[in-house]
């Protein structure tokens, strides 16, 4: 009988002690390569790292409360007539598409030639906690819209949207289809009636109004808890382990760092937008169902009519394809593609793989739906013709 | 439960109840002798403390003081009138005011055995699920004992202070248990990634194939068994609604506590959340019927 007792305290401990063995031994593999790892990790650590990122030139051109719109000083001369709004999400920044030089979706677009702006929403504060989804999209987003409108002197613009903007330039879309070109929508939910990823079935179960009730605004902490819970073994294991096998790779530790910046720099959400989100489309799946009523006005997905390329991730656990790909059905438009690509939610904008597929393609989409742009002087005809010639060979590349 | 648990409960219980029995028989004795020298002048000897008067050696005092603590930690009993009559009560009344706090000791240290037993003959296996127990028992006898202390009616003036405070102080209690609970479950897949790789060494073994020796394949192994029970945790009910627990348990400590800094706040030069919530709603608002007024007066214009 004795021997059949399996209580003492080592064997207890025994998942513990090996999990850390495991990954130590992982990491050491041999005490002389462990030695070497510590020293380069000493030095690579200890000396100036490259890490900072969102190093692309812009200018804010317009402001309203705490909201920005950047506006990416070109590279070259124009190549398409009509300027690209960028709209990102609020969970965390839009900074990921500028990650760093020769991994950033923004320098790909500005070498191409076209005129960016971009939504930066920046940190909500208490004072935020009452900005709904209507202030949102027919506040801050047509805000920035009427602003570039203005100052382009033109009637429409292309609009291309990330996640969460994603689904707000949808809306934005659907009541303002006279503002905008062309739509590229890019790991953008509109369906979230389904169990494909845990983000939906947790959400569905949240009680959006206690958490914003005591909480206010959402802070960005609790958000990316709920993201590195979707899978511990990976996102806060496993991730690290590969961190320590790599340290003595300069250009690693300084993406690695990039990559932990920008994943922790998460701004709070706004309280009443966030409710509204969770309870409108994660509880109720209102947009895709037409039911959803934003500033008194029905948000009816038949008004989207203008072109729209809808890319996202095969291998996307945030927003899985299941949660994007009804989109094209239920709007108005003729022209609409449907592009999935073989990647991840953050893989698409950051991956060397899809970096030569994803801004290449939206690139040459957009270009097949614009018209020229028209060059003030005679002169400068040529330049802006070799320029583009330039910017179309990039995109081939 | 089928009949040989109900009997093994019913013997634990009866074994429990000697052993409170015998404790408190102890206390009797030690309070009898505790509250003599209290009442002795200038703190001498008690009449009874022995036959010829001497001053107890260490070795009695010693044996005085544990027979006082071991019936400190078993009191059990209810006030009768005239417990507070005198200060020969005092000592009384002071163990009857500890009554909860010891019971509530009784209590843990009762599941403590109980645990123990059923650990000892086999049955939880895993430290996950003894630990789980463990603080489940140690939160359940809290909230029990410990709520009935919080929610004594409060009296006077300063009546719904106190009440604020003892509720604050009673959702952090019950925010704590829900979170550990919470962390317990995150620790489950950790150790059943662990016998995983066993079972699956063992398996290798058995079928002759050869031992992975190389760390890095191991590692492979275990991660990939962590990922898998994580995945099949996380999509559980049992996660589900520890996690729903928590939120709400979180939600209701931090109302509870806000109401109670609201409270101090109140005596300070400092809006609290409250004033500064109206302001803002009411600015939100006015922003609102601003940029209606100038879309308005824009589209007149045009």
């Amino acid at each position: 009988m004795e021997s059949e007792k399996k209580t003492r305290l080592s064997e207890m401990m025994a998942p513990y002690v090996t999990a850390g063995d495991l990954i130590m031994a992982r990491v050491a593999g041999d005490s002389a390569k462990f030695y070497d790892y510590v020293r380069k990790a000493k030095e690579i650590l200890m000396s100036p790292l490259e890490t900072d990122i969102a190093t692309t030139p812009y200018d804010v051109v317009w402001e309203e409360d705490r909201v920005k719109l950047k506006h990416y000083r070109p590279t070259t001369e124009p190549s398409l007539k009509t300027p690209l709004f960028i709209v990102y999400a609020q969970v965390n920044r839009e900074t990921m598409l500028d990650l760093q030089p020769g991994r950033s979706v923004v320098e790909t677009f500005l070498a191409a030639g076209l005129d960016i702006y971009m939504l930066d929403w920046w940190y909500p504060t208490r004072k935020d906690r009452y900005l709904n989804l209507d202030d949102h999209v027919n506040g801050y987003i047509d805000g920035a819209v009427d602003f570039i409108l203005e100052k382009h002197g033109i009637d429409q613009l292309n609009i291309m949207a990330i996640c969460q903007g994603g689904t707000m330039s949808v809306m934005y879309a659907a009541l303002h289809p006279e503002k905008i070109k062309n739509l590229v929508l890019t790991v953008t939910p509109t369906n979230f009636d389904h169990d494909a990823g845990l983000l939906n079935v947790w959400a569905r179960s949240l009680d959006p109004d206690k958490l914003v009730a005591s909480y206010g605004n959402i802070p960005g902490d609790i958000m990316n808890l709920g993201f590195l819970l979707l899978n511990p073994a990976r996102l806060m294991i496993d991730k690290y382990v590969g961190l320590l096998e790599n340290i003595h790779n300069k250009d690693f530790v300084e993406n690695f760092v990039r990559m932990e910046r920008w994943i922790f720099d998460s701004p709070d959400l706004p309280g009443e937008a966030f409710r509204e989100f969770i309870q409108w489309l994660f509880r109720e799946n209102r947009l895709i169902k037409n039911e959803l009523v934003l500033g008194g006005k029905k948000v009816d997905l038949k008004n989207i009519t203008m072109p729209v390329l809808n890319i996202y991730g095969k291998y996307d656990h945030l927003v899985p394809p299941a949660a994007c790909d009804q989109t094209l059905s239920k709007i108005g438009s003729t022209d609409k593609e449907d592009l999935c690509l073989d990647t991840g939610h953050i893989g698409i904008y950051v991956s060397s793989k899809t970096q030569r597929q994803f801004g290449p393609k939206i690139i040459r989409w957009l270009t097949e739906r614009d018209e020229a742009p028209e060059p003030a002087k005679e002169e400068t005809k040529k330049t802006a013709s070799k320029k583009k010639k330039a910017a179309e060979t990039a995109v081939k590349e | 439960m089928n009949e040989k648990e109900k009997t093994s409960e019913s013997a634990q219980n009866v074994v429990f109840a000697d052993w409170v029995k015998s404790q408190v028989g102890a206390w009797e004795d030690a309070v009898k002798r505790t509250a003599q020298v209290w009442q002795a002048p200038g703190g001498a000897a008690p009449e009874n403390a022995g036959e010829t008067g001497k001053q107890p050696g260490p070795d009695e005092i010693g044996k005085g003081l544990f027979e006082f603590f071991q019936a400190l930690s078993s009191i059990a009993g209810t006030p009768k009138p005239g417990d507070f009559q005198s200060a020969k009560s005092v000592p009384d009344m002071m163990l009857k005011m500890l009554q909860p706090f010891w019971g509530y000791s009784i209590k843990l240290q009762k599941q403590f055995a109980e645990m123990t037993g059923a650990t000892a003959t086999g049955e939880p296996e895993n430290m996950a699920e003894i630990v789980k127990q463990m603080t489940k028992s140690f939160y359940d006898a809290q909230g029990e004992d410990f709520r009935k202390i919080l929610n004594v009616p409060q009296l006077g003036l300063n009546r719904y202070y106190q009440e604020r405070f003892n509720k604050a102080v009673e959702k952090a209690s019950d925010y704590q248990s829900a979170l550990t609970e919470f962390l317990q479950l995150l620790m489950i897949p950790l150790e059943r990634a662990h016998y995983g790789v066993q079972e699956e060494i063992a398996k290798m073994e058995k079928e002759g194939k050869a031992a992975i020796k190389d760390s890095k394949a191991l590692y492979q192994l275990w991660i990939q068994k962590l990922e898998d029970h994580y995945m099949a945790l996380l999509r559980s009910d049992d996660y589900m609604n520890t996690l729903t627990e928590t939120l709400n348990k979180l939600h209701d400590f931090r109302a509870a506590r806000a109401e109670f800094f609201m409270d101090q706040l109140q005596n300070l030069p400092i809006p609290t959340n409250r004033d500064m919530d109206e302001l803002y709603k009411d600015l939100h608002i006015l922003k609102k019927r601003v940029k209606e007024l100038e879309r308005k007066v824009k589209r007149d214009g045009k």
